[in-house]
């Protein structure tokens, strides 16, 4: 029994090396694909978004105005064009994402000492890009804002600072917790990463187990023990490979874009750990269910995005209607992705309820899905068996 | 002629014979449109739970506080004794956002000197903070020029004037094409559209391979190898067109999501990109050796496509290699600027339908050309040495 316990081993060794592809997706493409997309975030925030200003009519003041947004990191001002049609023409062509528009009244309401107003158009098509635009803009006016009001007071006589605290009493100060630089890198990069691995090694074991119908464990030619073992033999083997892959892959991430590891090393092992438990039960049911591995890449394909999106992971849950909420408890991907980018970010751990709530759930998860693929897998040996058993007396009958 | 006829109905019965296939061509698309309707359907952030840190407990900072509680973004959950306690309640999920107010707030305010005030967010989620700094900038800047101006009503200007002085460019943002700044329609065209390309890849990338690895090229022989890929094409194209009107049915009808450019340019533009799809997919079938590996390669190789093709992340913020090689994807010239089309009527999508023409174009040319001299190779193999089942056969016809 110890041999061919041992012998187990040797043989997932030689299936995986033989099978050039599944060696592939199992321990590059997990990385290789990570660091692809990751790296297109690479530039953390959006800068230098181009704006059109509409000057209807020019002076020293508007040209102070468009001064102003072309020297701010975030814009710049290609485009200055008379009329709004044309911005907005800019606008439907790609060429610019807003449009500043400047009435004609603009600079005689300024020397009348009237309030002066300039309307901003933004883009919004893609909000998180629309949103923190209209900060920037919001910042970028304030500013020409609030020094034309402190010039007028200063020229009255007040100091630079009473100018300021006249003009503008409140000032605030935005911090971005936990996201400093407020990068988009930050935000997806290491949920990605998750998911990129959750497809992938979902994959690889529901394609180990599927292979196993032609001549394995599953086509009826072993005996019952033989089996077993070997399905033992797959699930450690598979659960060792992807825990030290799934680690690894998190450790390149983390190390290649300056990820700050702000949580325990220990808790983000712990949350793997469970994660490839789950996975490993999961894996293992869909490929003893599917016909072949095709069947199992097919609905792993066409249920990547639900996983995302009910996850929770770009739009919180909080936000969801209940039923979807209710949905979402049974995918892994609801208690990984985000608990491991608030340990990375946050750092916090399993001494927090959300994490130790995450954690509990992928172990249940994992058990469920691990005992059904033990009783579906005990059921199709069975099934097998009894298959072979026809053929072979079928094929005796045939011969005498 | 009757041949690509028989052959063009021998693929829909293939498919219609494995309801699996049907389910996940058709409804996986349509299910994902339901999940980005319902999941995204209301849309906007509201009620975003902050807490708050006042060192200068006064009528001001309520003031302040009461502006956010006023606004409907904004849930005030509760006053914190210091910003660990903050923090720590941003951890533990309570909170989203705080305010903070130094102890020298007040003082600063009633002395005449500006006074300042922190907005935190919890940035680890960008839709929360975006969200939490664009609407609260509007509350806090609000608060600060009616303090502003009542001081200077006090003092006996009017109100217009007082505002004139103390803020003289006034300014009001506009948020184009997607006025009430509703997620769903920024979220689910890059889903659903992403959906639709795995899934049709998926299908291309197996159609030709399976008929050699199942041994059937001998019954579709009649068919020059050219017209197999164009019938097979036409089939997948049906099916896909079909599944994505009702998505698209069902996003303006059921979730209200706009479609404000003209049904010509929407059948044209989604035409070039099912078809680009599936020749992408067709050319993967031709060179790979089974459907495993065309399958994996296919999916493994569109998977990034999304987070490359500007959807979610500007093309224009990408670093040159990264531009270049997402212009490979049929999506990257699709899904930004079909979104780009629906919110805004037109969008620059001249040039990238163009592109799409050349991508479907060319892979079209290479799988044809892949695939008859494959289907030769095997030919002319067969015929130098004839498998036992053939010679089986002959034999039994003998």
């Amino acid at each position: 029994m110890i041999k061919t316990f041992l012998w187990g081993f040797v043989r997932e060794i030689k299936m995986l090396w033989q099978d050039k592809r599944m060696l592939f997706l199992f321990l590059i493409a997990p990385l290789a694909l990570s660091i692809v997309v990751c790296g297109a975030f690479q530039k953390g925030i959006v800068t230098h978004i181009p704006l059109a200003a509409v000057e209807e009519n020019s002076s020293q003041q508007t040209r102070a105005l468009i001064e102003a947004f072309d020297q701010s990191d975030r814009f710049e001002v290609p485009y200055a064009v008379t009329n709004q049609e044309e911005a907005l023409a800019l606008m439907e062509a790609g060429e610019v994402y807003g449009v500043i528009v400047i009435p004609g009244a603009y600079t005689r309401a300024l020397q009348l000492g009237q309030q002066a107003e300039v309307l901003v158009g933004i883009n919004s098509a893609n909000n998180i890009i629309g949103n923190s635009a209209v900060i920037s803009v919001m910042q970028v006016v304030k500013t020409v804002s609030t020094q034309i009001a402190v010039k007028s007071f200063v020229a009255e006589g007040s100091t630079v600072a009473e100018g300021m605290a006249k003009a503008a009493p409140i000032s605030s100060v935005l911090r971005p917790w936990f996201n400093p630089q407020f990068s988009y890198l930050t935000y997806l990069g290491l949920g990605l990463t998750g998911l990129i691995f959750h497809q992938l090694f979902l994959m690889t074991v529901a394609s180990a187990f599927a292979e196993e119908k032609k001549e394995g464990i599953l086509s009826g030619k072993m005996t019952g023990k033989e089996s077993a073992i070997y399905f033992v033999n797959k699930i450690l083997f598979y659960g060792f490979l992807g825990y030290g892959n799934i680690l690894w892959n998190y450790y390149g991430i983390i190390t290649i874009f300056g990820f700050p590891m702000r949580g325990s090393k220990e808790d983000l092992a712990l949350l793997c750990g469970y994660f490839i438990l789950c996975l490993l039960g999961m894996g293992a049911l869909l490929g003893i269910l599917c016909k072949n591995t095709i069947h199992a890449i097919q609905w792993l394909m066409a249920l990547t995005y639900p996983f995302f999106i009910l996850s929770g992971f770009s739009w919180p849950l909080s936000e969801m209607p209940t039923s979807l909420v209710k949905a979402a408890q049974f995918l892994p991907t609801t208690h990984f992705l985000t608990p491991i980018r608030d340990i990375v970010l946050t750092g916090i751990g399993f001494e927090t309820k959300t994490i130790a709530h995450s954690g509990k759930m992928v172990l249940y998860l994992g058990a469920v899905f691990f005992s059904m693929s033990v009783l579906v897998f005990a059921l199709q040996v069975y099934i097998a068996k009894r298959r072979q058993k026809l053929k072979v007396s079928g094929k005796e009958a045939v011969q005498l | 002629m009757i041949a690509g006829i028989r052959f063009f109905f021998r693929e829909w019965i293939y498919l219609l014979k494995r309801p699996r296939t049907f389910l996940i061509m058709v409804c996986i698309p349509l299910f994902v449109t339901w999940l980005c309707g319902s999941a995204y359907e209301k849309g906007y952030f509201s009620d975003l739970k902050m807490g708050v840190v006042d060192y200068s407990y006064s009528a001001q900072t309520r003031e302040v506080v009461e502006a956010f509680r006023q606004s409907p973004y904004f849930d005030i959950v509760g006053y914190y004794e210091n910003e660990e306690q903050l923090e720590e309640a941003m951890k533990q999920g309570e909170i989203v956002g705080c305010l903070l107010f130094p102890s020298d707030f007040t003082k600063n305010l009633q002395q005449g000197r500006q006074a300042e005030v922190l907005l935190g967010s919890n940035a680890v989620n960008m839709s929360y903070g975006s969200t939490i700094n664009a609407r609260g900038s509007e509350v806090l800047g609000t608060v600060s020029t009616q303090m502003a101006v009542k001081s200077l009503v006090a003092k006996g200007s009017n109100v217009e004037e007082a505002l004139a002085k103390m803020n003289p460019v006034g300014f009001y943002t506009r948020q184009w094409y997607n006025p009430t700044n509703n997620f769903s329609y920024f979220l689910s065209f890059g889903f659903i559209i992403a959906t639709l390309q795995q899934v049709l890849v998926y299908f291309a990338s197996i159609s030709l391979i399976r008929e050699k690895e199942s041994g059937k090229l001998k019954e579709i022989k009649k068919v020059h190898p050219v017209f197999q890929v164009i019938l097979k094409a036409v089939v997948y194209y049906l099916i896909a067109m079909g599944t994505w009107t009702v998505c698209t049915w069902v996003m303006m009808d059921q979730f209200g999501i706009p479609m404000k450019a003209d049904w010509e340019v929407w059948f044209a533009y989604s035409s070039l990109f099912i078809l680009s799809v599936i020749t992408m997919g067709q050319l993967f079938s031709s060179v790979m050796p089974n459907p495993v590996f065309a399958t994996s390669s296919s999916l493994v190789l569109t998977s990034p496509s999304l987070v490359l093709s500007g959807y979610t992340w500007p093309t224009m913020a990408l670093v040159p290699f990264y531009q270049k090689l997402a212009n490979v994807f049929p999506l990257t010239h699709f899904a930004a600027g079909y979104r780009d089309m629906a919110l805004m009527g037109t969008g620059a999508v001249g040039q990238e339908m163009h592109i799409l023409g050349w991508i479907s174009g060319s892979c079209f040319v290479l799988s044809c050309i892949f695939w008859t001299i494959r289907v030769r190779h095997i030919a002319k193999k067969e015929k130098q040495a004839p498998t036992p089942l053939v010679q089986e056969a002959e034999q039994a016809v003998q």
